[in-house]
């Protein structure tokens, strides 16, 4: 019986047309696939150090569950892969958060959310030779996520300050 | 009868045990051809410690219970059907995954059993074009300890030509498995 929790479980995770968008381009040379697990952000929030940036986002890290970036940074059809997985988002589910088009550079965020509590934030970049695909999932604050640009070492992360400064 | 049918328990047990830091792969692939397999034992590390300048560094090699390397130059030989397994039975036993990175064609899976601030046993699988391979370290480590660690070697890194490289580790003696 348990097992046939886990398996329906793990199919509708798998019907996520996000995950799918990940997994179609998860062996694929020209990205750079990264999937951080929940327990690392929770044994991350365990250290004690005087860094007051990490002592500034240890609350944010603590109720974060899992992060997975999809990275391509010398590709040539940046933008339509852009398009491609902006069909993707099911917006029905996912409410738009800020929308930026800039010359040849477009950046997308969304968050799904139940009541109060962000559930999921959505970061898409698409560049005519750049595409990041990021994806964070837990309880997110959004007034502290964008602190989380500085210590994320991770390209595109850095759009994560436009949250912040589309708040004030 | 009894006796005997406690000696296998514990004849059984043990041979869990041994097995468990990497639930196999370890002890299915080391005599493989080319496989460069290293075992330090918890008295190497002891030994190794005293060699190590900085305290923090000592107390921490120190803290090394048992650590095994198994390294190929050529691509990995690890059936995936192996891997299968071997994760099945990582998560059984309490090892969590923390780190799945993929870059053209390096990829690094890192997995961790921890238990409230100390980490005990870190496995790294890892796999590119110069080699592959898989790193076990069993111990107790606490979190602050690791972080320091990393943030040195960052420095360190960053010292020499402004990027970060990985700094050269202290020469501990090892016994060939």
């Amino acid at each position: 019986m348990l097992f046939l929790f886990a398996g329906a479980f793990s199919a509708s995770a798998q019907n996520d047309a996000i995950t799918r968008f990940f997994e179609q381009y998860a062996e694929d040379e020209r990205f750079t696939v990264v999937y951080i697990a929940p327990k690392l952000f929770q044994l991350a929030a365990k250290i004690e150090t005087d860094d007051e940036d990490w002592n500034n986002i240890r609350e944010v890290v603590k109720d974060l569950g899992g992060l997975r970036v999809l990275v391509a940074d010398s590709i040539t059809d940046g933008v339509a892969l852009y398009k491609t997985a902006l069909s993707k988002v099911p917006t029905n589910e996912y409410s738009e958060l800020l929308t930026v088009r800039d010359k040849e550079e477009h950046v997308r965020i969304w968050t799904k959310d139940t009541g109060n509590i962000i559930e999921e934030l959505l970061l898409l970049v698409g560049k005519p030779d750049e595409f990041v695909l990021l994806s964070f999932t837990g309880k997110i604050d959004l007034d502290k996520i964008s602190s989380l640009a500085k210590v994320l070492d991770v390209k595109g992360a850095d759009q994560l300050e436009k949250i912040k400064t589309t708040k004030h | 009868m009894l006796k005997a049918i406690q000696l296998f328990i514990a004849f059984f047990l043990t041979i869990n045990a041994l097995q468990a830091q990497d639930f196999g792969l370890y002890w299915k692939y080391k005599d493989y051809d080319g496989a460069i397999a290293v075992s330090v034992p918890r008295w190497a590390t002891f030994v190794g410690a005293s060699f190590v300048d900085e305290k923090a560094d000592r107390k921490l090699v120190r803290k090394i219970r048992k650590a095994r390397v198994l390294f190929f130059e050529d691509a990995s030989p690890f059936s995936s059907r192996d891997l299968k397994k071997f994760v099945r039975k990582s998560k059984r036993r309490g090892l969590d995954e923390l780190v799945t990175v993929r870059s053209g064609k390096t990829n690094v899976r890192i997995l961790a059993k921890s238990r409230r601030s100390t980490i005990k046993k870190v496995v790294v699988l890892f796999s590119s074009p110069e080699g592959s391979g898989l790193v076990t370290v069993k111990g107790k480590f606490r979190l602050d300890e690791i972080n320091r660690l990393i943030e040195k070697s960052q420095k360190e890194g960053k010292k020499k030509d402004g990027g970060v490289t990985i700094p050269k580790l202290p020469k501990v003696p090892v016994i060939r498995a």
